[in-house]
Formats: structure tokens, sequence, C-alpha cells
């Protein structure tokens, strides 16, 4: 009895405790769900998007509010955006482009050859490769703006069209007008705006419609973007209907396949965008066994990467058969695609050939006392990384690899890699596949490349490069890169995997989804339509 | 009366925790006699199986492998890196801390400097500072958990060495001519054990928790080594459609844990009880 | 106690500075540059020489670390820590954000969990060897042995997949913070109830006790007036430690639930070697924990009259 007293007086206490501090941090909080507004505007058409990073140091972001003066395909073609048009020179170091009319920014100045040519300049001042490259902008007239280079530079329209060179607006700039200074705000000419005032940091972002944007306005009324930190959390959100879509912020969708498929065959509409980017594993040919091209060949020919996507990525994504996206403009269409088709014997007596043999019997080859032993790097945070070694290692151990994995901090491993500590290292490509040089020279085999120092090089294959990438004229180009393709598949410099996928997920009330020109652009957005009844 | 009630209370709890310890214990050390299967052997034909088909107890993970196996083979990292975490942690405290308040001085308020420094930094965001700098690996981890680790025993050993050194055996001792060596790990230690073990039981126990949320955050243990956080991590992505490979995993850590401090609780029960304060969790 | 304060303040300052020294020669030893590690986050590529030298120039990073570090001390003594690296914004202005976040989680946890503690711990020292005190042991014991990151995954599926009552994500309203707190609060009730109770049970078993059974005082008198106020200054230490550990400590549940707090936040950091953000939490970290002692030994002394110090 007398013990029911005291606990009366402690819980009083307590309820006194709970109070006090509940109200003393209870100043910020506002009390109404953060959803409401979307339950109480039924008819309020507001796209809530899931994003794996705050909205300001995310890339993806940016391509709502800014465009480009041109924009590419997935495949790497490229045509006007602002620029209604362009001409290049023969030569292919004059650029020209002719502004669209009409294209207001989101305080309603007016876009124009001045403000392109201090959009450019800021670019300059923020990009390698335009710094080094671009001689001269020039302001021929309103609407035209002329553009020398100093040296040809292959990847000059991609860097263009990329979130390095957005069209601003020079009262953004601090100071005014400075190609030089910081940009302070979102003044852009993209279909959304984004209200300052919206902002919390590592929440949530708004993005509004730009009523006055000039290729129409869109339906959807606004975008908001949600910070959510963890991939599970992200699928919880859409199944419980707190947003609307995720994976389009993200370049590749941190989400795991497996998930993906599951939404799948829960009725929400899954898309998969193949964005040219490869996972690959890449060897170091400078020493043995890597330097021995038997060797490389017979490891690619021992991993069926066919088996692994059905499996352990639920036949979400596809095997790459060649070392680079086939349907890209400079793509190795013209490779055998069953190049590097499975086939462990083969695989097992090219090692033979080569002289790896199992001579004591232990399961693991070796040849000269040196066993086949191969450490594997991985960068923590590789997507699938994990995945992809547990399956190599068990594939290789077949024919006699015995296959080391190292996960290590990603600059540890990249530190790694550039000191060739490594014989495998997992990797993937540029979003437009940047081997080899891809859309500009020096990209891993080429020899002078720091980064890749000691994956395959040849004198050979260097000329063919400079050959291919200093060609301004397309079709003999084109045919260069592809004895360049062929020569380099023979070589087998790396084991292609799987094509890197942005998956993107949305509720079926969200309609009208298309693929954005590169994994990350997002201004697709502007095109969606949302039916408000489902 | 009541204290009677309390021993023989511990008395079952403790062996009930003893019991489960021991098995684990058994598992791990006879886990290749135990387990049917390799934990490492992927067999993409035999993915997901539910528990109990084929010989696989606990049914098979993503890549097919055994997740009975793998339960049991983690144990030996999850278990086994904590206790050599906490041995560690315990040996290098006890000579510390001993140490300092045995000879005093200068010496003793460096230490106990070091030691306020240390404390009065958040131990996990130190852990994961050092994981985030070094890179994951199982060394690294071991290293991040040491840092801080022995803090906890230098103190307890400190306070406990402080209120001995004036008793009369150590005077005694003192007095027919022991040096200081000797005196310290003749009379000094072997006092002082039994408060450290008790202490000992209960950090296995947060230890393996520690080391399995950094697998869990991909911190720790790196696949394809098998780790309950890791496997647990491994597992997430299945979660709704093959619940038992998150259940078995959550179940080996908790079982653990609670074995682990329920022990460290029973024995604190036991030691003496004007100790107590010096052992608060 | 001026003495003790000045102390405690001196100490601190020390402790700020070891804590300094330690993130620099950890940052200077690690693998990885701002550069590289920011670039590699935003394209998902390893970025080039050129673009990485680039990057430095902007950023003024192209001098040596220990120039950047002696020119961060220099300003942080005014109290100026510079701008992150990655979202060129006040170091300051960033950690007053996430803090607030950080500290109503912290303090919401624990009106709720001290509260509980105590009912606990003193009802189980009361009840020692009863019904009460067994089940509640077994329970805490349960409950310390939950993962966090376990049990906020576990509610969420819950709550949010299956019931859909509660958001999975976010942060503002009341809704958002149930689950994160709730996650916490078991652990740390649990944690909190038996230093209670172990504080009690040894208070009971004192001499004056006894004395005060023998002249007749009710048990509730006893428990409450006697043990439970001598055993205030251990649990007032053994709050102010979880206060601070929580203050920091939260990083699992942040990440789970996407509370924009500091744990998650200065993670991140560490993984994009954004320095100045790395080197202004850890000391302003280091300071907090600095002022939660402080105050804890301040209380400490005030609860228990016994303690003077004198002596440290």
């Amino acid at each position: 009895m007398k013990k029911y007293t005291m606990n009366k007086r402690i819980l009083a206490l307590a309820m006194v405790l709970v109070l006090v501090m509940a109200t003393l941090s209870g100043c910020g909080l506002s009390g109404k769900n953060s959803n409401e507004s979307v339950a109480s505007a039924s008819s309020q058409k507001i796209l809530r998007i899931a994003a794996a990073f705050d909205f300001k140091s995310a890339m993806e972001g940016k391509t709502l509010v800014y465009e480009n003066l041109v924009k590419s395909d997935m495949a790497g073609n490229f045509s006007g955006w602002l620029a209604e048009k362009y001409d290049v020179s023969d030569d292919g170091l004059t650029y020209t482009f002719h502004l669209k009319k009409g294209v207001k920014f989101h305080d309603g100045s007016e876009f124009n050859a001045e403000t392109a040519k201090i959009s450019l300049e800021y670019a300059q001042n923020n990009d390698a490769n335009l710094k080094k490259s671009v001689n001269s902008i020039e302001v021929i007239d309103e609407s035209t703006l002329k553009v020398v280079l100093g040296t040809y530079l292959a990847s000059f329209l991609n860097t263009l069209s990329s979130t390095s060179a957005p069209m601003i607006c020079a009262a953004d700039l601090e100071p005014a007008g400075d190609p030089k200074g910081k940009l302070s705000g979102y003044i852009g000419t993209g279909a959304f705006y984004f209200d300052e005032a919206t902002y919390e940091k590592g929440v949530k972002a708004e993005l509004t419609r730009f009523d006055d944007y000039w290729g129409g306005a869109s339906k959807l009324d606004g975008v908001e973007w949600l910070y959510v930190a963890d991939p599970t959390a992200m699928v919880v959100a859409l199944e419980s209907d707190e947003v609307d879509m995720i994976g389009i912020a993200e370049h590749h969708s941190s989400i795991p396949y497996v998930q993906i498929a599951e939404l799948k065959s829960k009725g929400y509409t899954v898309e998969t965008d193949e964005t040219g980017r490869y996972q690959v594993i890449e060897y170091n040919c400078s020493k043995a066994p890597f330097d021995d091209v038997n060797v490389r060949m017979a490891l690619n020919l021992a991993v069926d990467r066919e088996l692994m996507v059905k499996t352990l990525f639920e036949d979400m994504t596809k095997a790459s058969k060649v070392i680079t996206a086939p349907w890209f403009v400079l793509g190795p269409d013209k490779v055998d695609e069953n190049y590097y088709k499975f086939d462990q014997n083969r695989a097992k007596k090219m090692l033979d050939d080569a002289g790896w043999i199992d001579s004591d019997g232990d399961g693991i080859r070796d040849k000269n006392g040196e066993k086949l032993e191969l450490k594997l790097v991985v960068p923590q945070g590789e997507a699938n990384a994990d995945t992809v070694s547990v399956y190599l290692q068990s594939e290789l151990q077949k024919i006699g690899a015995k296959i080391d994995v190292l996960t290590l901090e990603s600059s540890a491993a990249s530190d790694m890699k550039k000191a060739g500590d490594y014989n495998m290292y997992i990797h993937h490509s540029g979003n437009m596949p940047s081997i080899p040089g891809g859309i500009g020279i020096g990209d891993k085999y080429y020899s002078t490349n720091k980064d890749w120092a000691y994956s395959f090089h040849s004198a050979e294959l260097d000329g063919m490069i400079d050959a291919a990438f200093t060609e301004p004229n397309t079709d003999s180009r084109n045919n260069k890169i592809d004895t360049l393709w062929t020569y380099l598949h023979a070589q087998a410099p790396c084991m292609p995997l799987y094509s890197v996928l942005k998956l993107v997920a949305c509720n079926p009330r969200v309609t009208g989804y298309k693929v954005g020109s590169n994994m990350f652009d997002m201004s697709n957005v502007r095109l969606l339509d949302m039916d408000m009844s489902k | 009366m009541k204290k009677n009630g309390i021993i023989q209370n511990s008395n079952l709890l403790m062996k009930v925790s003893i019991i489960i310890i021991t098995i684990m214990v058994f598992g791990v050390i006879f886990a290749p006699r135990i387990c049917n299967f390799d934990p490492y052997t992927v067999d993409l034909t035999k993915r997901l199986l539910p528990p109990g088909t084929d010989g696989h107890i606990f049914g098979t993970d993503g890549f097919g492998r055994d997740l009975f196996a793998r339960i049991i083979y983690g144990g030996r990292v999850s278990i086994g890196l904590s206790v050599c975490v906490v041995m560690v942690n315990a040996v290098l405290g006890l000579i510390i801390g001993s140490f300092a308040a045995y000879t005093g001085g200068v010496i003793d308020e460096i230490v106990m400097r070091i030691v306020d420094v240390l404390m009065s930094f958040p131990s996990i965001i130190l852990t994961l500072f050092i994981i985030g700098v070094l890179g994951p690996s199982i060394s690294n981890l071991f290293f991040a958990l040491i840092v801080l680790g022995w803090i906890g025993y230098a103190r307890m050993a400190r306070s406990l060495v402080l209120s001995l050194k004036e008793q009369s055996f150590i005077t005694a001792a003192r007095g027919i001519g022991c040096n200081d060596a000797r005196i310290i790990f003749l009379h000094v230690i072997p006092n002082v054990m039994p408060m450290i073990i008790t202490f000992a039981a209960l950090h296995i126990g947060s230890t393996i928790l520690v080391i399995s949320s950094l697998s869990f955050l991909g911190l720790g243990v790196q696949p394809p080594t098998a780790e309950w956080g890791a496997t647990l991590s491994e597992a997430k992505q299945y979660l709704s459609l093959y619940p038992h490979m998150i259940i078995f995993p959550g179940i080996a850590i908790a079982l653990s844990m609670f074995s682990f401090n329920m022990l460290g609780d029973g024995l604190r029960d036991f030691a003496d009880p004007h100790l107590k304060k010096t052992i608060k969790t | 106690m001026e003495k003790m304060i000045f102390r405690r303040l001196f100490l601190g300052i020390f402790i700020m500075i070891i804590a300094s020294l330690l993130s620099f020669v950890l940052l200077y030893l690690a693998p990885g540059n701002p550069a590289e590690n920011i670039l590699r986050q935003r394209t998902g590529e390893d970025p080039s020489y050129e673009e990485i030298e680039l990057f430095l120039q902007q950023k003024d990073l192209d001098v040596p670390l220990l120039t950047q570090t002696s020119e961060w001390l220099y300003m942080a003594l005014r109290f100026d820590f510079g701008e992150s690296i990655n979202t060129s914004e006040p170091v300051m202005d960033e950690f007053i954000t996430r803090f607030k976040a950080t500290l109503q989680l912290t303090l919401i946890t624990l009106a709720f969990s001290i509260p509980l503690a105590f009912f606990i711990g003193v009802r189980s020292a009361a009840n020692n060897g009863g019904t009460f005190d067994h089940v509640s042991r077994f329970f805490t014991l349960l409950a310390m042995s939950i993962p966090e990151f376990w049990l906020g995954l576990m509610l969420m599926i819950v709550f949010s997949k299956t019931l859909n009552w509660l958001p999975s994500f976010g942060y503002g309203s009341y809704l958002n913070l149930i689950m994160p707190v709730a996650t916490l609060v078991v652990g740390y009730t649990a944690t909190l109830s038996r230093v209670i109770r172990s504080s009690m049970l040894e208070n009971l078993s004192q001499d004056f006790i006894t004395t005060a059974k023998g002249n007749g005082l009710s048990q509730h008198v006893i428990l409450i007036k006697y043990a439970l106020r001598n055993s205030l200054g251990p649990i007032v230490t053994a709050i102010g430690s979880q206060f601070g550990h929580l203050l920091a400590g939260v990083v699992v549940v942040e990440t789970v639930f996407s509370w924009p707090g500091i744990g998650k936040f200065l993670i991140d950091a560490v993984y994009l070697r954004d320095f100045p953000v790395i080197q202004g939490f850890v000391l302003l970290i280091a300071m907090m924990f600095v002022v939660i002692n402080l105050i804890t030994d301040i209380l400490y002394t005030y609860i228990d009259p016994r303690i003077r110090y004198e002596r440290r």
C-alpha cells in the first residue's frame, strides 16, 4: 500500500519532468504532420521525391532549375537546347550558337547572348577542360554567340550539356555579373524554381512550377525534395505513400535490385534507365599474372555474368558482354557480343597453356612457385561490389584461382590503385562511356593517365586513340574507333560485369516518365503528370 | 532473507547464462564439426531456401550459403573478436591503472588527466571517426575499440588499488622487502581481478553490440567474412520476402549479449557490495 | 566550489585542444583529400588530376594541411570555424541547425527515460528479490541486448510500412519523433534503471538505513528521504554521461530515420574529408561535453553536500 503512494509521487514527479523537457525541446516543433500539405491539397500536384542527398549538395537537383545550351541523349548524340541550333567549323575549333528567343529566367529577366557569355565564362572558371581549351567567347548579336577553342576538345559539347556549364542569370552572381563571383541563388531557366525560404538543411526543399517556362509550364504544381538517408527507409516511404518517386535523384539507385524487383511485383511503376555506366574489374597489367593476355582472357571467360544478373540482381539489369555500351555513339558496336562468352573449360585450357597448372593439388594453380592468388581491391561504397566480389570468388575458385577481397576506404583504395598495389580493382566507368577516352583523350588505357598507370597500355593503342580523337570528321572517326575497340577487346584489359542502371520506382499515380539525357539529368520531371484520384 | 533471494535468483540466471555461453563457445570452437555446410560456399541454385530445407537448418541466404553455418562461424568473429578486445583492454587498463595508483604522484596525475581527456569524448564518434579515416577492416575495428576501451578498467583498477594500498598485507609485503613489481603482480592484481572480471563480462556484451552495429553500417567486418552484424546487413534487402534471414542473426546477437549481461550482473551480486560503486555500467 | 569550476574549465580547454590535435593528426594520416572525395561523391566517378587541382584552387586548399590548420586555429580562437568545403556554408550555421535537431531528440528521449528509469529502478530496489525485481531485471537486460539499428528497422517496418501510422522519415512534427525516441528510450531506460537500482541497493545496506528502520520510520520515507536522496549523486553523474553520449551517439538512429542531426553529418564529413566541418564539429562537441560534465559536477555537489571539492 505504502509502496503505491510512493510510486504515485514518483509518477507525478516524472510527469512534471516530461512536461518541462518536452516544452523545452518542443519549441521548434510545429505539431503538424509534414505530409499534411499533400493530404489536404489533393488538387495540388506536388511530386514528392525521396533523395539520398540534400538538395544543395546533389548535382541532380540542379537540373530541375538550370538548363544548358545543348543537350545530349543517352547514346551521346547532341542537339540544341537553349541554343536552338549550333554550327561547328570543319576544324572543330569554332562553335556558333544561335540562341532561342523568348527564354526567361525565374526572376523575369531575358536570356540572351550576353548572359550566355557570362554563364560560359563562369563555367570556364569551374571546369578544368573548358579552362584549358576555350580561347574566346564572343557576342555576335542579341542571340548569337561564338566560341573559339584553342585546341580541339572532343568532349566540348558534352561538357556544355553537363551540370558543369549551366545557363545562369548574371544578376545571381555575387558581385553581380562577375563570372569569377559566387553563385548565390538558384535562378535558372528551368521548369521549376527554388525558393530559399522553403529549404530546410538536411530535410527538404520545395520547388514550384515556373509558369513562364519557354517550353510550356509543367503539369505538376511543384516538386518536393525530401532527404531520406537509408535505402530501406526509402522503399518503406514509397510503400507507405510518403513519397511518390524514389531513385530519380541519384545517379544510380542505392536501392538494392532485390527490393526494386519486389516493388515491381507489387504494382509500382519501375523504370530502368541504361546509362552506359558499366561495372568492370580492372586488371593490373604491369605484373604477373595479368601481364599475360591469356590469363586476362581466361578470367573473362570464367565468369557467368548472365547467371549473376539473373539470380543475384533479380534480372533487373543487363550483363555486359563488351567493354562499354555498344549503343553508345562511340561504342564497340562492331565487336562480337559472344567475344567473352562464358566457357570455363576454355578458360581452364587457356590457363593450362599459359603455364598456370595446379602442381601440388591444392586446387589453386601455380607457376614457377607462385600461386594464382589475386588481390581484389574494393573501394568502400562501390555499389553491389560486395555481391560481385563474393560471386567472383566462388566462380574463379572453380578454375583454380584464389581471390582475396580487400575492402578499403575509397581514398585508400584509390591510392592503392595509383601505386599499382592490386591485381584486380572493382570500378565503374563514367556515365557516358569513358573507355578509352570515349569522349576525351586521356582515360584509363591511355599511357599518360596517372590514375590508371598500371592498366593495360601499349604504344599501339596510344597511336590509335590519338588518331581517333583528333579526327573532327564523324564517319572516319567512327571507323578509327571501331578498329580501336577490336584491338582492345582482343587484349582483354578488363572484365566487364554488368550495366549499372539508374532505377526509378514510382507510385502508379505518376505518369509520363521519360529518361533523362544522362544519369544526372532529372529535368524530364517537368513532363510528368499525376492522377490525384489514385 | 532477501539477500538469500538475490543470490539464489542470480544463481539460477547465472547458471542459464553460463550454459548458453558454454554452448556458444563450444559451437564457435567446434564450428567445422557442427556445421554440415561451409559458410562460404556459394550455390546459386540453392538461394533463399526457407529454414529446414535440404538440411539447411536456418535456410540459406542470397548466395545459397548455409545460414546456420554462417551464424556459427559468425560467432567466431563476433564473440571471438569481442573477447579479444575486452581481454586486451582489461590487461592494458589493469596495468596502467594499478601502476598509476601504486606509484602515485606525477605519474598518477598524468595518467588520470589522459583518462579525463579520453573520457570526455563521445566514444562512438571517436570509433566512427577512426574507422572513417582508416577504412573498414577487422584490424582497424580492433584498434578503434582499444583506443577508448581500456579507460574503464584503468579507472576501476586505480580506485581499487588506492583502497588496497594502505591495507595491512601490502604494507607487510613492503616491510619484508618485496619490490614494487612483485607487490603489484602477486598481491594487488589478484585482489582486483574479481571486479575486473565482472566488468569484463558486461563489457563483452556491449562490445558484441558495437561490433555488429558497425558492421551493419558497413564500417566493420567486410564481406564475405561471416559476422552477425554483416549478415544482418546483407539480409536487410530481403527483409519483407525472406524474414528468416534477418531473424536468426538478430537472435544470435541478442541472445549472446543477453547471456553476457546476465553473467556480468550475476557476478556483480557475488562481488563485494562495498565495491559495487566502481562498476556502474 | 569556485576553485573546482576554474579547475574544470581549465581542464576543459586542455581537453578541447587535445581533441582538435587528435583529429588533426588522424586527418593528416588519412588517405585522400576533400577535393577527391567530394567530387567522387557528386559524380560517382574518380575525378581526374586536373579536376582535383582546380577544386583545390577554388577552395583555397592548395596549401599544406599544416598551414591550413594553423590558420584554422587562429580563426577558431575568435569562434570562426570557416566554411564547409562541401556545402560552402559556415560551419557554425551547419552546427547550429543540426545541433537543434539532435538536442531535441536527446531531451525528449531523456524526458521519457529518466522518469521511467526512476520508477523501475526505485521499485525494483524496494522490491529487492521479489517478482517485480526479477521481471524488471529480465526485461532491462533484454532491452540492453537489442541492437538499436535492428529495433529501429523493425519499428519502421511495423508502424510505417505495415500499419502506415507513422512517417518513416522526416523532421519537424511530433509524429516524426515517435519512432526515433522509442528506439532510444528502450536502451537508455534499461541502462539507467540498473544504475538507479544498484545505487539504491548500496545505500539501503548502509548503517543509517538500519538505524532509520530501527527508529520505526516507514519504508516509504526510508526509500525516498534517505536511500534515494543519498543515491542521487551517482545517478546524476550517470544521467550526465548519458546525455553527453546521446548528443553525439545517436548516429545509428539518425541514419535509420533520416534525422538531420550532428552525428550523421559529422560522419559524412569524415568520409568527404571536409576538414573545416570535422575540426569545428569535434571542437564544439568536446566543448559540449565539457559543459555537461561541469554542470553534472556542480549538481553533484549541490545534491551531495558531503562533497566539497576541497582536495580535487
